[in-house]
């Protein structure tokens, strides 16, 4: 039988956070999936506390998402938020196009 | 408990026209134009009535030196500077007579700035004037007097240029102000020799270490010598001695009321005063005082001579305070401390006199100076006539006349001295008595006598420009008659004036003179003076009166010329000085300022900012993945730091 152990949980959470940095940094096209992405990397954080957590038999790792997850909602409220008043705005949410700092 | 009245009284002196400046100058819209001529003027009736009762302290109760240091300015290892009051008979007398004049030249301009727009400006300005020169006669310390010195400078300043739309004006103002920095030159670097050799400004301390003063040499040249010569510097620009008189005939631009109270009465003897201050130190420097006798007299005599030509009425007043601030610096310069303040206070009043009534005949005919369109004025306004003849006899020493005793007395103490350049300076001023009579008598004609030169609709004068005329006139009469027994006295002043032996012998004859007023009056009839002046102003009322003027000026015609340049001295200026200074400044301006201040040190930083930010800025995209990338690049280069520690 094929043991699922920390390291397991590990690999897993580091897979889900340079899948989250790689969309962040190639997400060319949408905004939606820009804040996805960055929840993704939340996640992978989150997935290692749990685990690590578990494996220590420490409910402080637990507790610790419950933070995050808090954070996390509170965060894509304020990005939704804004991206509706992007959208307003300009009519679009396309990444390419925002480029109003350009020097 | 004295003191504290002492202290009280003399705040109230010097700070209540303060207070009244303050209100006329930050309230000027609220309280309007009637609100600050009563409040200023109230302010200066406290001051004066204040200075009364000093006055009565100071001589009638014969009170002696007091020396107040009223807080300490700056305090510093080795030296400090205060704020403070040297109350002694010599300041309190010249308070009284700053305050006195002062008043009634607040209450003179009433009646003569009516109707102008600036006139709180105006009384607020004059005010101001009023403190600085009772901040630079009370203090106890140089440098509190040096702070009046520049108020008083400031105060002239704004007030010539009262009317800056005016070009002349604010020339004239722009050329007070720079001569006179030349003399404050002087001034500080004086005040920068006592710092270093004494240690301290204060009065107190200098006049103490006097003796150890007398013991140094700098370069070649006594301490003393240099400190009596830049002191001289510093009150040859406030006194406008030769050659920085320049700027005291363009002051006229201003209107009369501030000539008579700053550029007669007061600012332009406080250095005179000064010298008087500082007679300890004088009295040790015979070279110095040498040579104020000679710079004094020339300019009492040859700055006199350019009223003679001159057309405007308020210009003729002007060089005659030029020709009798010479007077009373060639009295300093004689030792004759005494007659010089006894000239000073005869001078304030009769000098402002003839000023205010001046400014009357200008009020009357329109704002008309020219004194070859007045004539017969008598018949129309014969009360100024009858002032302005009152104040030019008091001009010209004629006996019982308030100027008579000092002006005598002064020619007298020179006549007696023994130093170097004495007998030139004799022969100066018996001269200058005679321009004296030349110049009244020729204004007063030119004016008041003879028949109307052109058609002037006299202009009604108000009782504001009226009374301060009435009450000038009393003093200008009878102030040297009392006061001349005084003024015999060598220490009239208490110890506020110090003499060495050999001024005391010198002067001892003309002080016993002066004890006797009637019979000096007599005296003065076969005297070398009287005669000079009784045979001048007799000569000039006939050339006038059979108007042979045109023919003695074909004679003398190479004089006249020099006279009509002022003895070509604004021309040497203009010629020599003004073109190099111009050079001078030019270049500073142009490499110090421009270059090194502005596009160097406050430019350069901006400059370099903008281009370093402006390379930056061509590479910013904007894209918000770009920030990305590099927010995750700086995140890992910090993480890997810290995990590397």
């Amino acid at each position: 039988m094929f043991e699922v152990g920390l390291l397991h949980y590990m690999a897993l959470s580091g897979l889900l956070f340079v899948m989250g940095l790689i969309g962040i940094v190639l997400a060319r096209k949408n905004l939606i999936a820009l804040l996805m992405c960055v929840e993704l990397v939340l996640l992978s954080v989150n997935t290692l506390f749990i685990s690590i957590g578990h494996a220590w038999g420490d409910l402080t790792g637990q507790v610790m998402v419950l933070f995050i997850l808090a954070v996390a909602a509170a965060e894509t409220g304020i990005g939704l938020a804004i991206f509706v008043l992007i959208y307003r705005a300009s009519d679009q949410v396309d990444l390419e196009k925002l480029d109003l700092l350009k020097g | 408990m004295m003191s504290e009245i002492y202290t009280s009284l003399a705040g109230l002196v010097c700070f209540s026209p303060l207070i009244g400046a303050l209100i006329a100058g930050f309230f000027a819209k609220r309280i309007g134009a009637f609100g600050a001529q009563f409040m200023t003027i109230l302010c200066v009736a406290i001051a004066f009535a204040s200075a009364l009762v000093l006055f009565n302290y100071m001589y009638i109760e014969e009170t002696r030196v007091f020396n107040y240091s009223l807080y300490t300015w700056i305090a510093m290892p080795g030296i400090t500077f205060e704020v403070g009051f040297w109350l002694d008979r010599l300041s309190v007398g010249m308070m009284l007579v700053v305050t006195a004049v002062s008043l009634l030249v607040h209450i003179y301009s009433m009646g003569y700035m009516k109707g102008d727009p600036g006139i709180q400006r105006f009384f607020a300005y004059v005010s101001f004037f009023t403190f600085a020169m009772l901040m630079l006669v009370g203090g106890n310390n140089l440098l509190q007097v040096f702070f009046g010195w520049e108020g008083v400078g400031v105060a002239s300043y704004l007030l010539i240029g009262f009317w800056f739309h005016k070009d002349s004006a604010a020339n004239g103002a722009f050329k007070a102000f720079v001569v006179n920095r030349v003399g404050d030159f002087g001034f500080l670097l004086a005040m920068g020799l006592f710092v270093t050799y004494v240690g301290s400004l204060n009065f107190s301390d200098i006049f103490h270490r006097i003796p150890d003063l007398a013991a140094v040499s700098l370069g070649g040249m006594p301490l003393i010598d240099w400190i009596c010569m830049l002191l001289f510097i510093g009150a040859m620009g406030k006194s406008a001695q030769m050659p920085l008189h320049i700027w005291l005939p363009e002051s006229m631009e201003g209107p009369t009321p501030i000539s008579a109270l700053i550029h007669a009465a007061t600012m332009v003897t406080a250095g005179v005063y000064l010298l008087v201050r500082l007679s300890p130190l004088f009295e040790f420097s015979p070279m110095i005082r040498s040579w104020i006798l000679v710079i004094g007299a020339t300019g009492g005599l040859i700055l006199g001579m350019i009223a003679i030509v001159n057309h405007d009425i308020k210009r003729v007043v002007a060089y005659s305070t030029l020709s009798q601030l010479g007077y009373m610096m060639a009295a300093v310069g004689a030792s004759a401390y005494g007659l010089a303040m006894f000239h000073l206070i005869t001078h304030a009043f009769f000098k402002a006199l003839l000023f205010l009534a001046a400014g009357a005949v200008i009020v009357a005919a329109h704002h008309e100076q020219d004194m070859r369109k007045f004539g017969g004025l008598i018949h129309s306004i014969p009360l100024v006539g009858v002032v302005f003849a009152i104040g030019s006899m008091s001009l010209m020493a004629v006996p019982l006349f308030s100027g008579f005793y000092s002006k005598d007395a002064i020619i007298a103490a020179i006549g007696a001295t023994s130093l170097p350049g004495a007998h030139y300076a004799y022969y100066c001023l018996l001269m200058g008595v005679m321009v004296t009579s030349i110049y009244s008598v020729r204004a007063f004609y030119l004016t008041f006598l003879g028949q109307p030169r052109s058609n002037i609709h006299i202009h009604e004068l108000s009782n504001t420009i009226k009374w301060p005329l009435i009450i000038l006139a009393i003093p200008s009469m009878g102030l040297g008659y009392v006061l001349a027994p005084m003024a015999g006295n060598l220490h009239w002043f208490g110890e506020a004036i110090f003499y060495t032996h050999q001024s005391v012998t010198d002067l001892a004859g003309i002080n016993g003179h002066l004890n006797h007023p009637g019979s000096m009056a007599m005296d003065a009839i076969n005297s070398a003076p009287f005669i000079l002046m009784l045979l001048s102003s007799f000569a000039t009322y006939w050339i006038y009166r059979y108007s042979w003027a045109e023919k003695i000026s074909k004679i003398f015609a190479p004089i006249q010329c020099l006279l009509e340049n002022k003895w070509y001295f604004d021309w040497l200026v203009e010629q020599l000085l003004v073109p190099f200074v111009w050079i001078f400044s030019r270049a500073f301006n142009r490499v110090g300022d421009q270059l090194l201040i502005d596009q160097l040190m406050v430019m350069g930083p901006a400059k370099l900012l903008e281009s370093f930010s402006l390379r930056i800025k061509a590479h910013i995209s904007g894209h918000l993945y770009h920030y990305a990338i590099l927010m995750l690049l700086g995140t890992a280069v910090l993480i890997s730091k810290v995990v590397m520690i």
